[in-house]
Formats: structure tokens, sequence, C-alpha cells
């Protein structure tokens, strides 16, 4: 009789504190954008546009001289402010990710791209909610590589 | 530079033609009768003639309709001046020999409706998708450009 009630307290508080430090980690764990990188190869194959990047390339493919548009990744995730991510590139080439927080209605990025040994590229960057980025310009094979960054946040 | 009159940023503004009025005729009247900070207006118009150069060469090679874009050195929604976006790579290095010395190219082209060097009239002008607070591309090139129609923001950088 005495352990089963033991138990069922037990089971009780066990459940408090799981719920607390949900509710805790709701209030606390601060701001996650959502990101999305989209990794494209332009080159002046023929005429081509991959499905996934339909979107990117009307807004930006009248610009460039390219034909030929390749999608060569595309990732989403959930980054908390302040959180590296590491994403590798073609060509031994690595693109690090961090968001670090809000400016009125813009994401602050940090956004780079090294070798692993050197860096290539660095930039920070205020990106308007749900809108996009497009860093260009890595070389690869016969053309250059594209990087879309999207950001989110409510 | 020991004029302290008017700091660095103030004579890229003003190279930039982003003064205010009063502040642009009070540097027009100052610069009449000194030579330190006529020296650093002269710099950063020579540094923009080669920016311009060079970025011209860049477009050429990589846009569409490159002759006919207009290059628009005046940067929208971004920090006071070009200069400010480039990232000093030595600390204490003037602004412009950091610029010359990392090779740097950081142009704001508006690709239509400003084509023709005129500003579209009424209405407010839609910011850009992203402002870029500080490039370093470690000896390359770079453009910022900005699309007309969506007003979607692209930094290239020219890999050497």
């Amino acid at each position: 009789m005495i352990s089963a009630c033991a138990s069922r307290i037990l089971k009780g508080s066990l459940a408090g504190l799981v719920l607390t430090m949900a509710l805790y980690s709701l209030v606390w764990a601060g701001p996650v954008y959502q990101t999305r990188v989209r990794v494209v190869s332009a080159d002046n194959g023929p005429a081509r546009t991959d499905p996934g990047i339909q979107d990117m390339i009307k807004e930006i493919g009248p610009v460039f001289k390219y034909t030929r548009f390749r999608l060569l990744s595309d990732k989403t995730m959930l980054l908390p402010q302040g959180q590296k991510k590491v994403m590798p590139l073609p060509e031994a080439r690595r693109l690090t990710i961090t968001p670090q927080g809000m400016q009125n209605t813009r994401i602050l990025y940090h956004l780079r791209v090294d070798t692993g040994k050197s860096p290539i590229f660095e930039t920070n960057v205020g990106l308007k909610n749900n809108t996009s980025i497009t860093i260009g310009g890595p070389k690869l094979q016969t053309g250059v590589m594209l990087i879309n960054i999207q950001g989110h946040t409510r | 530079m020991t004029c302290q009159k008017f700091s660095k940023e103030m004579i890229s503004r003003f190279v930039d033609n982003e003064l205010d009025e009063t502040e642009h005729n009070a540097f027009i009247r100052h610069k009449a009768q000194c030579p330190d900070c006529c020296a650093v207006e002269a710099q950063f118009r020579q540094t923009d003639h080669i920016f311009e150069k060079q970025a011209e060469a860049m477009a050429e090679k990589l846009l569409k309709d490159a002759p006919e874009i207009f290059i628009k050195i005046k940067d929208r929604g971004h920090p006071p001046g070009i200069r400010g976006i480039i990232q000093r790579k030595v600390p204490g290095t003037p602004a412009i020999l950091g610029m010359l010395s990392i090779a740097v190219v950081a142009i704001i082209m508006t690709l239509a409706p400003w084509r023709h060097g005129t500003l579209p009239t009424g209405g407010v002008v839609p910011s850009p998708s992203a402002v870029v607070n500080s490039v370093d591309a470690y000896g390359s090139s770079v453009m910022i450009l900005e699309t007309a129609e969506t007003h979607h923001t692209i930094i290239w950088f020219s890999e050497t």
C-alpha cells in the first residue's frame, strides 16, 4: 500500500519535472532560425534548370551569362542563435553558417567559405525574414558554384 | 591625416554624394583651405575609379547586358559608404591602403530601373533582401548586386 503510494508520488514528480523542463526550454531556449541552403552549379552547358531551384533561377538567372543550373544539394535546418553549422561544399570546400540574432526585421548571419585550412570568403549580412541571399563565384569544374541561403524566423 | 575636422568616413560619404546639403557645403568650404582633406578626397576618388574599372571588367565577363547596367556606387540600405563594408584585415591600416592591399572591389550594382541612372519617381523604394555589413574575400574581387524586380541580393567573388 505504502509502496504503491510512493510509486505514484515518484511518477507524478517525474512527470512534473519533465513538464517543467519542457516549459523552461521553450521559454529560455532563445530564437531558432530555419535556414535553407541550396548549392547550385552554374555553367554554359545545354540550357536547363533543375526542378527545386526554379524560383531562385527566375530571380538571378536573367542576370548572369550562364545557361545551365543544376541543384547539387538542398538542406533545411533549425539553427539556434550563435550555433555554427558547417556544411560540406563541392571541391573540398565548406560553408559555415552562424545565425547571430535579429536586427529589426533582419536575421544577422555570419557566412564563411573555406577549404578547412584557409578562408576564401567571409561576410556578415542582415537577411530580411523569409528572403534569401545568393553567394556566387567559387570555381566548379567548367562553371561556378552558387550558394543560396534562405532564412526564416517567427 | 592630421585634420580632425572631418573624419575619413565623412569624406568618403562626400565622395559618394551621401552628405546632406549643409554638410556637403561645409566640406566644400573646408577643403578649400585644408590640403589634408583634399589629399584624402583625391585618394578616395582614385580608389573609386580603380574599383569602377575592375568592376566593369568583372561585370563584362559575368553579366548579361553588362555595358548597359548602371553601376551604382551609392549603397542603399547598407552601412555608410562602400568603405564601411570592406573589412580591414590589419587593424590600424588606413582604410584606403587596406582596401587596395586586399584588392577587393565592392560595388553595388542595381540592375534596372536604375539602368539609365535615374531613380523611379514616387513610391517607396523597396529594401534589398540582404544588407551586407562586411565582406572579406581574402584577395579576390567582390561585387554586390541587387536584382531589379525582387531586390534579391547577390554577393559575387571572383576566386583567385
